[in-house]
């Protein structure tokens, strides 16, 4: 367990290799004469470190003198917002990987046009550094089962779902393959959807949406203090949000079957509460007490979960197609899953947005980074809100893991540390072992 | 009632050879490359070796907007595939390195979530995996 905690395969320090190689070629190009013409205040690939550390989020690099380069601004993100991670996990194999990592632009020109990862030379290099994060790690869950655990980009500014790989492998291992997407499903089930099952060419033969009698009754406004009396009435309040995220991911064309992660505390009512209301929109809901009671307690979710997906009764397809105008395919996500009005767009990303389709990039996915605690832009506004309009800040293009990030609120690249970090109480203790992990 | 802590579950239980889960899986000794006695790569040539067969059938596994009460998407994910498994299903998950709070081994907390909780505000609730 610790290992996972700490350097597990080492999948990630190849990540970080990979894109700090990256990294020193573009300013040793810069160094060497600057053939390419890169503009030094336009070089858009940052550096990244796995560790939180705010006083690198916004760095001048190259001081120093002559022998040191030509300082500029720069900054650190964290590993798993690289794109390269991003590109891992959507990359289909090792020819795929190296194809999107040269497309990656990592700097502009004077004139705006795009330098890419291959104009470096730096992507045959950086897949022989990813050649083994590339291949899906295999452990056990807690009853000896085989679990794929495997890549982990950012669930806003990348996609938030484990490697294409790793889902591919085990589809044709098993006849069933459970998987699971960052974030509630506006979000997570979205990108998932719309961005990883259309570029792997995926089909989910069921969904299954999580929820908490806690959850329905904070969302029906209850402080988290409050969670512990029964509160019936709160939990038939909260469950509108329940409902908006069926009726979401039914509009793609896969069945839904809501489960109740049980805590001990969850009274019949309540439970009842929610199973009432989930059938009231047409769905089910299923009671499952695993952390409890291991696979005995999901055993009955287990049970209707695959004989929905071997009824075949998914007809999916992404909400979207790949030809719609990258404006319209945010308007559509807005409008049909955060239920807004509208995406406002002031023209300097609509002329942004113009300028990607005519460079070709037109029919790429769009990848939301918003909160993930509300359907709107407010983190506070839970349940279904509706008449809230979702103001985009600005847009990025990932060009090698191939969506444009559509940025609609204040997104952290590189977090902080908290004010006592648990690290102050890790340690190793007289027998070797490793204290203050839980 | 007290519920043991995540690591003390992990601590506690008996794992496998991950060769023996490989084996479940059919993924031959020779196609796994260890990390340890309970971790492995799948080898690029196993995965080029099995693109022929027919795929088996896709769950996701989503929830609503997290809340501080937390919804336990991994834990039912895991538990999903658990689930499965016992009920003579050939199953296996496929989840996120780092974000995972799972019932798994190698539960989750990744090294800077691992490292960086806030302590100040206490561990994950005792009822729940996170």
């Amino acid at each position: 367990m610790e290992d996972m905690n700490l350097h597990f395969t080492g999948d990630f320090h190849a990540i970080t290799s990979a894109h700090s190689l990256l990294s020193a070629m573009i300013d040793n190009h810069i160094y060497w004469g600057n053939d390419l013409e890169i503009d030094t205040r336009r070089v858009v690939w940052r550096r990244v470190v796995d560790m939180n550390d705010r006083a690198l989020r916004q760095i001048t690099a190259s001081l120093g003198g002559v022998s040191n380069g030509f300082p500029r601004e720069t900054g650190f993100d964290i590993t798993v917002a690289s794109e390269v991670m991003a590109i891992l996990c959507l990359a289909n194999n090792l020819k795929d990987l190296q194809k999107r990592l040269g497309d990656m632009i990592v700097a502009y020109r004077r004139d705006r046009s795009p330098v890419f990862a291959r104009d470096i030379k730096a992507d045959g290099a950086m897949t022989v550094l990813l050649k083994d994060a590339m291949q899906p790690n295999l452990v056990q869950t807690l009853e000896n089962n085989p679990a794929f655990v495997h890549g982990g980009p950012f669930a806003n500014i990348a996609h938030g779902c484990n490697s294409v790989i790793a889902t591919t492998t085990a589809l044709k291992l098993c006849d069933y393959v459970v998987t699971e997407a960052g974030f509630g499903a506006d979000l997570g089930a979205e990108k998932f959807l719309n961005i990883k099952c259309r570029k792997a060419g995926l089909a989910p033969s069921a969904v299954v949406l999580v929820a908490t009698v806690r959850a329905m009754k904070m969302n029906g406004g209850v402080a988290k203090a409050d969670l512990g009396p029964e509160n019936v009435m709160a939990v038939e309040a909260g469950c509108p949000n329940l409902g908006r995220h069926i009726e979401n991911l039914k509009s793609f064309g896969v069945p839904v079957v809501v489960a109740i992660n049980h805590f001990v505390t969850d009274t019949e009512a309540e439970v009842q509460a929610v199973k009432d209301y989930v059938a009231s929109q047409g769905s089910e809901a299923i009671v499952s007490q695993h952390w409890e009671f291991g696979s005995k307690g999901s055993e009955e979710l287990a049970t209707r979960v695959a004989e929905i997906a071997d009824a075949d009764m998914a007809n999916f397809s992404p909400i979207y197609p790949d030809e719609m105008p990258l404006a319209d395919k945010i308007q559509t996500i807005c409008k049909r899953i955060y239920r807004a009005d509208e995406a406002l767009m002031d023209q300097k990303i609509r002329n942004q947005l113009k300028e990607w389709e005519d460079q070709g990039y037109g029919h790429l996915p769009v990848c939301m980074a918003k909160t993930q605690y509300s359907f709107s832009t407010d983190p506070n506004l839970r349940g279904a809100p509706v008449g809230h309009s979702v103001p985009v800040r600005e847009v990025r293009l990932s060009a090698g893991a191939g969506f444009v990030v559509v940025v609609c609120g204040e997104i952290m690249t590189m977090p902080g540390l908290p004010r006592k970090p648990a690290a102050e109480t890790i340690m190793l203790n007289d027998v070797g072992e490793i204290e203050g992990l839980f | 009632m007290s519920y043991k802590s995540d690591i003390e579950i992990a601590r506690g239980a008996s794992k496998a050879l991950i060769q023996d889960i490989g084996a479940k899986i059919g993924i031959g000794t020779e196609d796994l490359l260890p990390y340890g006695h309970d971790k492995a790569k799948v080898s690029q040539s196993f995965i080029n070796s099995v693109q022929s067969r027919e795929n088996g059938k896709l769950i996701l596994v989503t929830a609503i907007n997290p809340t501080p009460a937390g919804e336990g998407k991994t834990t039912t994910t895991v538990g999903l595939g658990d689930g499965l498994n016992r009920i003579g299903k050939n199953a296996m998950v496929c989840i996120r390195e780092a974000f995972s709070g799972a019932k798994l081994w190698y539960e989750g907390w990744c090294c800077w979530r691992g490292l960086c909780a806030d302590r100040s505000h206490g561990r994950h609730e005792p009822a729940f995996y996170g």
